[in-house]
């Protein structure tokens, strides 16, 4: 755009500004996980540890920390799994064959809309009638829900992308359809596929209403750990709670680095072509 | 399997080929059966019964009384469900609005740094949104905290008292302010990819002609840019509608209901004093808006297809 040497100085400034303001917190929950809780509950605080400890990793590890990803990953795997198997032949069909038009779309879209509150009350219900109330599965179930306009989305987009043409030569050659798919869409869908399964994974990890109403003492997602860390009555166990951070924020920023081209387009519902 | 091959244009101008209709209709619908059956299994129970549940009383021991269009009479009645409205589309229009005009300015600006910079901000405006919400909110709480957070501490260093934040008639411009820093790297990078989609000839042309950075601003970015404007603003209106782990996190609604956004009030009705009834018209008005927000956000979304692949 303009190459004037004014404004890119104020572009520069803009953007050191705005990554101050967006790292600044981020920050303060570095040195929190690290500093010893005593330095933590302190007047004045302090903006760089005068300690180092790993307290809060330790509260934040064995106080629903641990088990909390175990179980995160559970559902989240299970969410994955279900929606890619559920919702890929789908995006295919509405790609491929346009079915169900406009409508099918929307309808399917419009389970992502849903806001979470509303069926709380019916699925604890049904959760409890099924006695799968506080297991990995009305998890899974709950978020797939969530999950699967989504993959529906994107990777009708990607697949629009894919010349039929490449399909049609293969079937020229006798090979049957599912040959065709493995070997010649699914390669070209690949990226396609990681940003969708990226966005489905960490959406279901961080889900956190459905989490908490839905579960009890036996599954406890890693979200639904934080406001269970506290210190005395009622007051949050900061160190452990940014420690708990940490460990999402560390994974997070690697993905973000390498996949981003990748999280951007599912971010944009694939809409967005670069 | 022989295969009768169609020609057809789609609405993209590219063309493609089909299978012919009659062979393909009944396998295309087969492969989609499975994921329909599971949506409308898994989603259509709930909503039913969400509906049965508005038109209803429950009587803790007894069961359900039908009650008609009672609850939706006495939420419409109900001034806390209109303050609960209030609270949310406050929240939603000033977080969404500083959101847009933050991120806007970003995504302008990340255009002219280099590409190494971009990357390395990309990964780090990715992270805020990507995060936890639940740690986002426990972190901005205590970075609210009178006493020993941050932020009172920064203030009293320039002489300024800090408030209780959280707990005092602050408490929803906090929330908004936790949002905004939550939500407009989002904005920025999705701005940035429609800035970046957009073809770089049109612009050179108009440099050419000695247009001013104004004018190519106002007259070529900024209408070029409206569809993925509206795709942002309505992905965030959908969810700021939602709004619910912050606050229940943060503010718990309070102090008093200053920070009752209608989500949390339903869960409140629903949850706390077991009105379900309640509850569920409450939630049969909320999805009626966001569906019809649904409807317009489909639109956006193939107006943006259409800017960005250049038709």
């Amino acid at each position: 755009m303009s190459t004037n040497k004014l404004s890119r100085v104020v572009a520069h400034v803009i953007v050191l500004l705005g990554g101050l303001w967006t790292a600044l917190p981020l920050y303060w929950m570095v040195i929190t996980s690290i500093k010893p809780v005593a330095e933590v509950w302190i007047y004045p605080p302090t903006f760089w540890p005068r300690q180092l400890s790993a307290e809060g990793f330790i509260e934040a590890w064995t106080h629903g920390g641990a088990v909390g990803i175990k179980h995160s990953i559970i559902v989240a795997i299970g969410t994955l799994l279900v929606s890619l198997i559920l919702g890929l032949p789908a995006a295919y069909s509405i790609s491929r064959f346009r079915t169900g038009g406009d409508d099918l779309s929307f309808t399917i879209l419009s389970f992502r809309f849903m806001p979470p509150i509303a069926p709380a009350v019916a699925f604890w219900i049904l959760a409890t009638r099924l006695h799968i109330f506080d297991t990995h599965l009305i998890l899974i179930l709950v978020n797939s829900m969530a999950s699967i306009p989504f993959v529906v989305w994107i990777m009708k987009g990607f697949i629009d992308e894919i010349p039929y043409a490449i399909e049609e030569a293969a079937q020229v050659d006798g090979a049957p359809w599912l040959k065709i798919v493995r070997d010649h869409v699914l390669p070209l869908a690949a990226p396609g596929l990681v940003a969708v399964s990226l966005f489905v994974l960490i959406f279901t990890w961080n889900e956190f209403l459905f989490a908490t109403i839905l579960t009890g003492r036996f599954v406890s997602t890693f979200p639904k750990a934080v406001p269970g860390m506290t210190i005395g009555v009622y007051e949050p166990h900061w160190a452990a709670v940014a420690a708990q951070g940490m460990m999402v924020v560390i994974p997070i920023m690697l993905l973000s680095f390498y996949l981003q081209k990748y999280i951007v387009r599912g971010m944009t519902y694939g809409a967005i072509r670069q | 399997m022989a295969v009768k091959a169609k020609t057809l244009e789609g609405d993209t101008g590219v063309t493609e080929r089909r299978r012919s209709l009659s062979e393909g209709k009944s396998f295309a619908w087969m492969l989609v059966a499975p994921c329909l059956l599971f949506l409308l299994l898994v989603g259509l129970y709930p909503t039913i019964y969400v509906l049965a549940l508005s038109f209803s009383k429950f009587h803790p021991g007894e069961g359900l009384e039908f009650v008609g269009l009672h609850n939706f009479i006495r939420a419409f009645a109900s001034p806390r469900f209109w303050h609960g409205l209030y609270v949310t589309g406050w929240f939603a229009i000033i977080s969404i609005g500083v959101q847009l005009v933050f991120g806007f300015v970003m995504a302008l600006s990340l255009q002219q740094v280099s590409v190494r910079v971009r990357k390395i901000m990309t990964t780090l405006f990715l992270t805020p949104f990507m995060m936890t919400p639940a740690v986002v909110a426990i972190l901005w709480k205590q970075i609210y905290h009178p006493t020993f957070g941050p932020l009172n501490y920064v203030l009293s260093l320039f002489g300024i008292k800090g408030p209780l934040w959280v707990t005092s008639k602050w408490a929803l411009p906090a929330l908004v302010v936790a949002d905004v820093w939550q939500w407009t790297p989002f904005m920025t990078i999705l701005l940035l990819a429609g800035l970046q989609s957009l073809s770089r000839e049109i612009y050179e042309a108009a440099y050419v002609d000695g247009a001013t950075a104004w004018q190519v601003f106002k007259d070529m970015t900024f209408p070029m840019m409206r569809p993925f404007i509206f795709l942002a603003v309505f992905l965030r209106f959908i969810d700021a509608f939602k709004l619910f782990d912050l606050i229940f996190i943060v503010s718990r609604g309070g102090p008093g209901d200053l920070t009752e956004s209608i989500a949390y009030y339903t869960y409140v009705m629903g949850f706390k004093y077991f009105d379900l009834g309640l509850a569920a018209a409450l939630s049969v008005l909320q999805l009626i808006i966001i569906f019809i927000m649904g409807k317009l956000l489909l639109n956006q979304l193939s107006r943006v297809e259409e800017v960005s692949r250049g038709t």
